[in-house]
């Protein structure tokens, strides 16, 4: 059985040789470039000339070999090009890098010691129809978006035996994109008291994501069998916002994105939210989607993981959910590490369905024996 | 309740700014105490505020409306305030930590806080340890509130409760401290005085802190 052939047999919920593993395959999955740099070093590899893939998040592009020996990862990622705008320029200012994406969304990260580049501007200034029509958007037509990705999706698919994953541009979903564009607190103040712009932008959101994701999977669509949106609706204590606001406002563009996306390609659909996601499960079972990630186990609800697959677990795959991201990972021993990841993987197994990876990206700081501990114990135990 | 703060106080509760405004001049028309407009109209509006975000009735969006009206509403009721000496329940510093700047959820501490009558001093992101200790000496906040959304940058709390100490100021504050890796463990660990995991959480522990 091949890494792709185990990663489908697992989507199929059925129980294939092993847990397939995904790290670096999605920018939810991935690791820092500060714990991929010490990890390396303990390992006595060359991390090589880095390059980082995801600038906002700081993610590096992983080794291959490193992908291969010491992870075994059966998922590999397919992205699209850089847009002609190009690469983003980067300056300095005040202690701080700054650039600002094709979609006007400013960013800076701290010079020294910066970890991320955070969003700081937002170009849609105003929650009015005027600002809305005035801002422009990023083309996906542009063709330099495209030169060659379906060559390389052919490939991968054909020369290497890993499972494909893909996503658009920006990787998000309407909901978050919006805030992106307008500023969280904005957006969310537009949601309560000017939900007619709110369902307006995300609505033309929509749009533009459906033809994105539609030119994408013209080029990828065979090759690749999990499209990922991220797109969070929750916080650690619950909800952002009301579950009874996101089916009347969110969900029913949510659900036209993924019937985009599935008209075009027989793939799977993965949503990531972090967060404590409970009420919203039913929800994405609903408009289509059939992953979901990363199940972030400290979060209310999401800690009892052998209910939820029972709950779950016929209508969709977890892909994540491995080990407490922010307390036992970052600061418990790997003993510690051990008997959690143990524990993840005997509940959310049986029967497949599952998806071994991280919650989230592995953070700066987080030991290097941590991560070991980590992936030691899902191929000692990830046997089926 | 007088009718014009009942109105003044659904105003705020429905994050109506307009109407929160209007509500405020209409009560200073009537002559009502700004100390009363203040506590009845306003404040209490925002603890039912409190109140619904924790019962699961109110989530972000409508807190964040309320906490603007709230807002706009103290600008046009502070002069007001001043020249009849109504007092702040106390002053709080806040701001994200050396290196973090998710400002979302300190936002959000920031003007649940207000709303329940305290002064803030907001010093923003990714705030240096001497800028903490620089406000705690020359604005004398009760509270020092500090917000990390990473596990990276939560280390950073320690060390600026550390270096309080350090300046002879630690017994001068008040430290909370809040943020999505934080918990009350933790915060007994670096000798914070108290954690919240939310907004409504944070102005409770606020407010107990000073009732102490």
């Amino acid at each position: 059985m091949n890494s792709r052939e185990r990663l489908l047999t697992a989507l199929a919920h059925g129980e294939p040789d092993r847990v397939p593993i995904d790290l670096g395959a999605t920018d939810v999955t991935s690791i820092h470039r500060d714990a991929y740099i010490e990890l390396m070093a303990h390992l006595g590899r060359d991390p090589g000339s880095m390059t980082i893939d995801n600038l906002v998040q700081q993610l590096p592009k992983l080794d291959e070999t490193f992908l291969q020996e010491i992870v075994k990862a059966d998922v590999r990622a397919v992205k699209e090009n850089m847009g002609s705008a190009g690469p983003l320029r980067i300056e300095e200012r005040d202690g701080y890098c700054c650039t600002v994406n094709e979609w006007g969304i400013g960013m800076r990260m701290p010079k020294d010691g910066g970890l991320y580049f955070d969003l700081v501007d937002f170009p849609i200034k105003e929650s009015t129809l005027k600002a809305l029509d005035a801002y422009t958007w990023p083309s996906p037509a542009d063709p330099s978006r495209w030169v060659g990705v379906a060559e390389r999706a052919r490939h991968l698919y054909e020369t290497t035996p890993y499972g494909l994953v893909t996503t658009w541009a920006t990787g998000m979903g309407v909901f978050q994109l919006s805030q992106f564009l307008r500023g969280m607190e904005d957006f969310f103040m537009d949601l309560a008291s000017n939900p007619g712009f709110a369902t307006r932008l995300m609505g033309k959101l929509g749009e533009v994501m459906s033809e994105w994701y539609s030119i994408l999977l013209d080029q990828v669509g065979p090759y690749v069998q999990v499209v990922r949106i991220a797109d969070d609706l929750a916080g650690q204590q619950g909800p952002l916002i009301s579950p009874v606001l996101y089916r009347k406002l969110v969900k029913p563009i949510q659900k036209k994105v993924i019937a985009a996306i599935k008209a075009k390609a027989n793939v799977y659909v993965m949503y990531h939210s972090d967060g404590a996601m409970l009420s919203f499960l039913p929800d994405l079972i609903d408009i289509g989607v059939d992953i979901f990630n990363p199940v972030q186990v400290n979060a209310r609800g999401m800690g009892d993981t052998l209910w939820l697959k029972q709950e779950f677990g016929r209508d969709l795959s977890f892909w994540g959910g491995l080990c407490d991201n922010q307390f036992t990972l970052p600061f418990g021993t790997p003993q510690d590490v051990r008997s959690e990841t143990r524990r993840r993987l005997e509940d959310l197994m049986p029967g497949g369905g599952f998806v071994a990876a991280p919650i989230h990206n592995i953070q700066a700081g987080v030991p290097a024996e941590n991560i070991v501990a980590m992936l030691e114990t899902v191929h000692t135990y990830g046997i089926y | 309740m007088n009718e014009i703060l009942s109105t003044l106080y659904n105003a705020v509760l429905e994050g109506d700014e307009a109407g929160t405004k209007q509500g405020i001049q209409a009560a200073l028309d009537a002559g009502l105490e700004p100390g009363k407009i203040l506590a009845d109209g306003m404040i209490a509006a925002m603890k039912e505020v409190g109140k619904r975000f924790e019962d699961g009735d109110y989530f972000v969006p409508e807190m964040l409306i309320s906490a603007r009206a709230m807002q706009s509403g103290l600008a046009l009721l502070k002069p007001h305030l001043v020249n009849s000496n109504v007092k702040a329940a106390g002053k709080i510093a806040i701001g994200t930590v050396k290196g973090d700047l998710h400002d979302i959820g300190k936002n959000l501490v920031a003007l649940m806080l207000e709303g329940a009558g305290f002064e803030i001093k907001d010093l923003g992101v990714d705030v240096p340890i001497e800028e903490f200790i620089r406000v705690a000496k020359e604005e004398k906040p009760d509270i020092v509130a500090m917000s990390a959304l990473l596990t990276t940058t939560m280390l950073m709390m320690k060390q600026t409760i550390d270096a309080f100490e350090a300046a002879g100021l630690r017994d001068k504050v008040k430290f909370i401290i809040g943020g999505a890796p934080i918990s009350e463990t933790y915060a007994n660990q670096i000798g914070a005085d108290g954690f919240a995991s939310d907004a409504n959480r944070a102005v409770n522990m606020a407010k107990s802190l000073l009732s102490k």
